[in-house]
């Protein structure tokens, strides 16, 4: 707790965050779910805007440089697992192999496909739930933590950097 | 505490690598999507199939080799205890060795087969290991996979032609699994036993075509291009413990130099 408060900047009570702040944080999130239906095809639009968002958006309050910076970081892995997705099943479309069978033990590259599809299709859904809470959290002036993001999130915004206090002293040249 | 969420990122790790494994054995799509399909909707669609590649393949039409081709046909018939499916071999000029079923129990023979083989019962031998795939459903369950039944069901209410020769092209590239390889061999060797034609018939044509083709890299021949154990099927068929009782009736009334002069 006390390297809490001495490392990192208090965090806004939802009182005081107005109302503007709250929309920009709660956007981060929903924005991501138009810029993933248009990116489908190929999941790497999404992260564009994104990324685009996070920039316009990271200097206008710590709130919501957290919030848009949680929602960035967390679609990065999804965003992975669904370029992998897309591409081994074209790959699987266009490319026939028996190789994996004779690579692994543990199935066809049938089962193997399979497993990874229901593992994304997860990813993603918890994604997107978990995208929905933290964006009307976020609308309340609230935080919203997700495991292991949620605490980058919040070192990325919150930690204080050393050398940002540093307080510069204009000296004379030493005779 | 930047140091603590590396904790957090392994748990996440560890759920979703596990969600993965957990899933490739316990997979979601049914492990016989064969079932999806009823046997009179394959014979259907096969019929349709099979229609649609003759148009555009050249048809050995021999009368000759269609008598031969009826005989083999006839004695594999016999070997079956009972089935379902209504059998029709069709020859096709064309040199590959190869030989293919399709959907609905119709089979393809390419006349480079015939013209390879020594015996009638070397051709009987391919023949019973395709019967296998057909009594397996391994076609079914390899265009269903692919392709999705619903597509699949859309070629008899008239869809696009286009599809229907998706359809043929799938089935005739078919590349089984070697489960599914094996299970046609062992059905095939079965096969062979009760239709009285030495099973041995099965690793002199694998053999010879093993020959052909070893020597290039391009493996030409799907029939055995899926097969990277070759030595150990044929092995297999050589160690084929037949039945005490067996005894092979060799095709009197097939005079083989005459067929392969006629192709």
């Amino acid at each position: 707790m006390e390297e809490t408060n001495s490392n990192y900047h208090p965090v806004s009570q939802p009182d005081d965050i107005p109302t503007r702040e709250r929309e920009d944080a709660m956007g981060g999130y929903l924005m991501m779910f138009a810029a993933m239906a248009a990116g489908l095809p190929l999941p790497i639009i999404n992260l564009l805007a994104a990324l685009i968002y996070f920039y316009v958006n990271k200097a206008k309050s710590r709130f919501i440089k957290f919030h848009a910076y949680q929602s960035l970081i967390s679609q990065i892995p999804t965003t992975m697992l669904n370029a992998g997705l897309v591409f081994w099943t074209f790959r699987l479309f266009f490319y026939q192999s028996n190789t994996f069978d004779d690579v692994f033990s543990i199935g066809s590259e049938y089962e193997i496909y399979w497993g990874y599809l229901i593992m994304t299709s997860i990813a993603n859904l918890l994604y997107f739930i978990f995208s929905l809470i933290a964006a009307f959290r976020a609308r309340k002036g609230q935080f919203y933590y997700f495991l292991f993001f949620g605490k980058m999130a919040y070192h990325y915004a919150y930690h204080i950097n050393s050398n940002e206090n540093k307080v510069i002293v204009n000296k004379p040249p030493s005779i | 505490m930047i140091d603590k969420i590396y904790k957090e990122l392994a748990i996440l790790l560890i759920i979703f690598i596990g969600i993965w494994v957990v899933f490739i054995y316990v997979p979601i799509i049914p492990k016989a999507p064969e079932n999806a399909l009823s046997i009179e909707k394959e014979q259907q669609i096969g019929e349709l199939l099979i229609e649609t590649y003759l148009e555009q393949a050249d048809i050995l039409n021999d009368s000759l080799i269609n008598n031969v081709v009826d005989q083999i046909q006839k004695r594999l018939i016999s070997g079956l205890d009972s089935t379902n499916y209504d059998y029709r071999i069709y020859v096709v000029n064309d040199d590959d060795i190869n030989a293919f079923a399709s959907l609905g129990g119709n089979v393809v023979v390419f006349s480079g087969l015939l013209k390879y083989a020594d015996s009638p019962e070397e051709v009987a031998a391919v023949l019973a290991h395709e019967i296998g795939h057909v009594e397996e459903r391994h076609v079914v369950n390899k265009v269903v996979k692919e392709l999705g039944i619903t597509l699949l069901l859309s070629v008899l209410s008239g869809g696009d032609p286009g599809f229907t020769y998706e359809i043929i092209q799938q089935s005739i590239s078919t590349v089984f699994d070697r489960r599914q390889e094996s299970a046609a061999d062992d059905y095939g060797l079965q096969l062979l036993e009760k239709s009285q034609i030495h099973p041995n018939a099965m690793a002199a044509i694998f053999r010879k075509i093993r020959d052909e083709y070893s020597s290039s890299t391009y493996e030409t021949l799907e029939l055995l291009s899926t097969h990277p154990n070759t030595n150990r099927r044929i092995k297999k068929s050589l160690e084929y413990k037949t039945d005490e009782e067996f005894e092979a009736k060799p095709f009197i009334d097939i005079d083989w130099d005459k067929v392969k002069e006629s192709i």
